[in-house]
């Protein structure tokens, strides 16, 4: 009679060589399902360097990517598709990872990106940045709202970690949305005393990949970059963190550790995405519960599966925007919460969505 | 196509959009246009005359001394026939036409547009309060109207740029300033199409600004205030304008610059500065804007009298056209 364990890093309950070979079964079959998922990705970027408001032939933009800007429609495909492709490759995944983290440290299924004032820290300093510099170049504006993004994380920590019980979940939730009560009502103030602002400020406000140059791309890359690698290196802890906090310590996870290192990873994901393309809702909120459906509990397959649907779901969202009304284009941030929406909805109505 | 996400994009103050208010406001339009104000002014400061708004019949001042405007239209218009009204809208100086600027800055601000600060305009004591009839100010007319004579001029997505000078000016019982206005303006028209004519029917001009979608601009039709400007001097519109609906506004991809191809001019919106307005500078950095004949040959037009709210700011929009025509090369 063989022995039953769960595992701190997958989840998957193990009895002997049954237990083994099952969960070999079950890890063979998520990586297949991982690999189909990326498949998809590629398609679908393939489709957005291919579909746009203007019809260009499927051999002029290979010709394009191949062998650069020798016409307009080469301009087009590299200058408006590709960098919008990237980023939405780059950002979808990143608010992928970071919903599944900000779900892990709060333990609430409804976080998202908002939950712990990381949006609304990158909005008010562009607002700041606009009502000093009047720019809203993104370039200029992507630090201001990395920062900005960055300080509200560290204030919601402080807030959220004071006291002796430490930052527990929900200790955590209700800082994230004070701070971003009062950084709402800080946007409201410049925003309703120097209309100006808020004309420029309203380029920003809604999640767009269209316009933004590639240096928006390489620019928060390194950022996005560190973010991710931060997050998929939590995962066993946040397997374990899942447990509860008391379980967890048990298990020798070092919980305050877990949750600043997954702070720290939630700003420089949610911080630099938000502020290459804006405030973009939705994906952070719904791509965990759609991974969760296939991959289980288990971080380890829950944070890459989590990437590949966000980075899919933005980039099929950009380019369903850009099609549906044409000769013009509708935001992805729009696309994200119209799509978005209804599939939440069918989530949540086939199944409980999961406890965290 | 599709209706324009705003039909005055520049500031709060001027976004009015809904078209079930423009339909509504169609009534009052009819009304508005048909019915001249009934006088019965007896030359004391008391009198009192009648005029037709968008919420029916109003019975103002004859010789109104305080006047509020809550609307940045009525506040061009009014700075343009010489009155100083004592509370304006604020919609930032840099939406202000500089050469307002100095009498603007003087007014007390009663509204941005999200707010309307109901106990200032009560305080500064108006016999009269003037604005335009967009849906936010139309939800606040009760209020306002318990203050102070309130007359607005009917919003109209369709309706020329000109209606809201000449009902303004009714309103304030100016249209002798406003006459002499016009026919500066007919003049100014008149010498330049005398001057600039063959240019002008020569050539084919579209009409676009920045938009507020990230990633598209806006394609203003033949009937938008500068369109109508240059429809009086006798230009011709280039396939994008002219295909946009009286009205309307269009909102296009960047891909797609190459509607304006067979334009020979392309006239935009600029801030007071000469700065391209509503990130337009996106589109003018693409290669497929700088292939555009109209970019190839330095005729890509600014003015910062876009939407303009009276007569001396349609001038500005002639001058710039004006100028534009000065330096074609041929």
């Amino acid at each position: 009679m063989g022995t039953t364990t769960i595992s701190a890093t997958d989840g998957v309950p193990q009895t002997g060589h049954t237990g083994r070979r099952r969960r070999t079964d079950v890890a063979a079959a998520r990586l297949s399902g991982l690999l189909l998922a990326c498949a998809l990705l590629v398609l679908v970027a393939v489709l957005s360097v291919a579909v746009g408001a203007k019809a260009i032939p499927p051999g002029e933009v290979l010709r394009a990517l191949v062998h650069g800007r020798d016409s307009v429609d080469d301009s087009v495909v590299l200058d408006l598709r590709l960098p919008r492709t990237l980023l939405g490759v780059v950002v979808g995944a990143a608010l992928g990872l970071a919903g599944v983290l900000m779900q892990a440290l709060t333990r609430n299924p409804l976080a998202d990106p908002g939950i712990l004032g990381v949006n609304m820290g990158a909005s008010a300093a562009v607002v700041v940045a606009i009502a000093l510099w009047r720019s809203t170049d993104p370039s200029f504006c992507v630090w201001f709202a990395f920062a900005g993004a960055g300080l509200a994380a560290a204030a919601v920590q402080l807030l959220g970690s004071r006291g002796r019980s430490g930052p527990g979940p929900v200790r955590l939730a209700l800082a994230g949305t004070a701070v971003s009560a009062v950084l709402s009502a800080l946007i409201s103030v410049v925003t309703l005393l120097r209309p100006d602002v808020f004309d420029q400020f309203r380029f920003w406000g809604v999640g767009s990949l269209a316009g933004q140059p590639m240096s928006v791309v390489t620019e928060v890359l390194p950022f996005l970059g560190a973010g991710a690698l931060l997050a998929l290196g939590l995962s066993g802890s946040l397997n374990a963190l899942a447990l509860g906090d008391e379980t967890a310590r048990a298990l020798g996870t070092g919980v305050r550790r877990t949750r600043v290192l997954g702070m720290l990873a939630v700003t420089l994901l949610c911080g630099a995405a938000t502020a290459a393309v804006g405030p973009i809702t939705f994906v952070g909120l719904a791509v965990p519960h759609l991974a969760r459906a296939l991959t289980g509990p288990g971080h380890r397959w829950l944070l890459p599966y989590s990437m590949v649907f966000g980075a899919t779901l933005l980039l099929g969202s950009d380019i369903l925007g850009r099609v549906v009304a044409p000769p013009g284009e509708i935001q992805a941030g729009i696309v994200t919460a119209f799509a978005g929406a209804p599939v939440f909805i069918a989530l949540v109505r086939r199944r409980r969505i999961a406890e965290l | 196509m599709k209706s324009a996400p705003s039909p005055t994009p520049r500031t709060r103050l001027a976004r009015p959009a809904a078209a079930a208010t423009a339909l509504a406001c169609a009534f009052a339009v009819t009304a508005c246009g048909s019915s001249a104000p009934s006088a019965t002014d007896t030359g004391g400061g008391a009198a009192t005359r009648t005029v037709a708004t968008a919420h029916g019949k109003v019975t103002v001042p004859a010789r109104p001394l305080r006047i509020v405007s809550v609307h940045s239209w009525s506040t061009e218009s009014l700075l343009d026939l010489g009155v100083k009204p004592v509370g304006v809208e604020n919609s930032g100086a840099t939406y202000v036409p500089s050469r307002y600027l100095k009498r603007w800055k003087a007014a007390a601000k009663v509204t941005n547009g999200a707010d309307i600060d109901y106990e200032r305009i009560a305080a500064l004591k108006p016999d009269l309060i003037v604005g335009v009839d967009v849906p936010y100010l139309s939800k606040a007319y009760r209020k306002l109207s318990a203050i102070a004579p309130t007359a607005f001029a009917s919003f109209d997505e369709s309706a020329s740029w000109t209606a809201y000078p000449d009902a303004t000016a009714r309103f304030v019982n100016r249209t002798a300033q406003l006459t002499r206005l016009k026919k500066t303006y007919t003049d100014r028209i008149a010498a330049v199409r005398e001057a600039d004519g063959a240019k002008l029917s020569g050539s084919s001009w579209d009409v676009v600004q920045g938009g507020f979608d990230s990633g598209n601009y806006w394609i203003y039709g033949s009937t938008s205030p500068v369109g109508d400007i240059l429809a009086r001097l006798g230009a011709r519109f280039a396939s994008a304008t002219a295909s946009v609906g009286k009205g309307r506004t269009r909102s296009v991809s960047y891909e797609r610059a190459d509607l304006l191809k067979d334009a020979d001019y392309v006239v935009y919106y600029t801030n007071n500065d000469g700065s391209p307005a509503n990130d337009i500078q996106k589109l003018f950095a693409l290669r497929a804007f700088k292939e555009l004949p109209a970019a190839k040959r330095g005729r890509v037009v600014g003015t910062a009298d876009f939407l303009p709210g009276s007569y001396s700011d349609a001038l500005g929009v002639v001058d710039s056209v004006e100028k534009a025509l000065g330096g074609q090369s041929g």
